[in-house]
């Protein structure tokens, strides 16, 4: 048994504290533009012809069937080699986790959509709403409700997911935590502190995303 | 496309056993989760208050610890509490991908156990078994069709995050293609091939247990 150095072990709390940031500022940034984006690719799929509804669901298996560290990879160095596209690892990485994200919610709310029965549908056209109408009015506030639980689940894997950004080298918490550890090798008191960091950060979201569960499991 | 075949021609046998590798982590770490799943979700389900809030905790902390950073613990810190010397990273992996898909496989067989109906016990004990003859031979054979789902969401998981062993230089698919582009310079067809093979793979996978699904599911009807 090595003797565990608490000071180091103390220490290395503020100094990963910077990384909080972007691991908070990335989770953040990426939801949104990624419930719009799997939103649009799961109304695609229901509702548009088949050839481009084809297309949708092969791209969303793609991003549903790869590991996010290779999309990253992928990203990072296949853009510049050969599209030309010199963007920041931070940039790539936005883009990388909308994709892989919106992927995963794309399925969770195609399922919620479908859910709601047609009737549903008919009785708004029937009272004269248009197609769009009917569908953000009346479909996708039900369906909303329907998905919220595995939305909430997918916010919390993207936080921790977001950690893989470290491997490209943005400034997260874990990146922090890599490049302490190269300063001092107290490897076990700041990777340690690192999982602590996580666990705090984490838990009450993973317990928010378990009593949502448990709130609409009684209801419907 | 042309560059990959010849890449792969000419790296025949790193990628074969970075494949092979690939193939075993996982074989092994699946393995691992479910001894540990299985074991965590019935002592849960089963061995009183304790068991379930200490058990419990561990399975909340595993949960929210992203696997990369368990991974990296585990290899860098584990053999430190351990006081072992040449930690092979890919016995790190296997641990850390066992405990980590572990941990959410003793959730899934935890409802599983609880969606066994009521009188499946009642009838087990009125024909005079013991509380553990009827967990093993009528609440487990049922609940474990219905597991099968699930658990195998969790295998298409467990092998995609295999490709973070890659991070602390297990020689698997993932680590090898880094050593190859880092000696190619040629990102796009390695990476590209890659992504092909994880889907296709994953593919597979996810059809021959979808088959297997499909052939007992009749038999864990309620």
């Amino acid at each position: 048994m090595v003797v565990f150095n608490w000071p180091s072990f103390w220490e290395a709390f503020p100094v990963l504290a910077p990384g909080l940031t972007m691991t908070i500022g990335l989770t953040v940034l990426v939801m949104p533009i990624a419930v719009a984006v799997g939103l649009a690719l799961a109304v695609t799929r229901l509702y548009t012809p088949k050839p481009v509804a084809r297309v949708a669901t092969f791209w969303v298996e793609v991003w549903r069937g790869t590991p996010l560290l290779l999309q990253l990879y992928w990203l990072y160095y296949v853009m510049p080699s050969e599209f030309g596209l010199q963007i920041s690892a931070f940039t790539t990485v936005t883009i990388g986790l909308v994709c892989n994200v919106s992927a995963f919610l794309s399925e969770n709310f195609r399922a919620g959509i479908s859910s709601i029965r047609h009737g549903q549908r008919n009785a708004a056209l029937a009272l004269g709403m248009s197609e769009t109408r009917a569908f953000f009015r009346v479909v996708l506030p039900q369906a909303w409700s329907r998905t919220l639980p595995e939305t909430v689940n997918i916010w919390v894997e993207l936080f921790k997911e977001t950690s893989l950004v470290a491997t490209l080298g943005v400034a997260d918490l874990t990146y922090r935590a890599m490049a302490l550890r190269e300063e001092n090798y107290r490897t076990l008191e700041v990777l340690t502190a690192l999982a602590l960091y996580y666990l705090f950060l984490a838990y009450p979201q993973a317990k928010f995303s378990d009593w949502i569960y448990r709130r609409t499991r009684t209801k419907e | 496309m042309i560059d990959a075949l010849d890449i792969i021609q000419n790296n025949r046998e790193l990628l074969t056993r970075a494949l092979l590798v690939t193939i075993y982590l996982n074989c092994l770490s699946v393995l691992l989760s479910l001894v540990l799943g299985v074991f965590i979700g019935m002592a849960r389900e089963y061995g009183g208050h304790i068991t379930y809030v200490v058990l419990g905790a561990f399975v909340d902390v595993i949960r929210s610890i992203p696997i990369l950073v368990i991974i990296i613990w585990t290899f860098f810190g584990l053999p430190l509490i351990l006081g072992l010397q040449n930690f092979p990273p890919l016995v790190a992996a296997v641990i850390a991908l066992g405990v980590h898909s572990g941990v959410y496989i003793s959730e899934v067989v935890r409802g599983g156990l609880a969606s066994v109906r009521q009188g499946q016990w009642q009838a087990g004990i009125a024909l005079g078994m013991t509380p553990i003859m009827v967990v093993r031979r009528i609440i487990l054979p049922q609940a474990a069709i219905r597991m099968l789902p699930p658990i195998s969401s969790r295998v298409i998981r467990n092998i995609k995050d295999s490709a973070l062993a890659a991070t602390i230089a297990a020689p698997e698919l993932f680590w090898a293609s880094n050593t190859l582009e880092g000696e190619t310079a040629k990102p796009f067809p390695i990476y590209t091939t890659l992504m092909i093979f994880y889907f296709l793979f994953n593919l597979g996978v996810a059809r021959g247990l979808d088959q297997i699904y499909s052939r007992v599911a009749i038999r864990g009807r309620a």
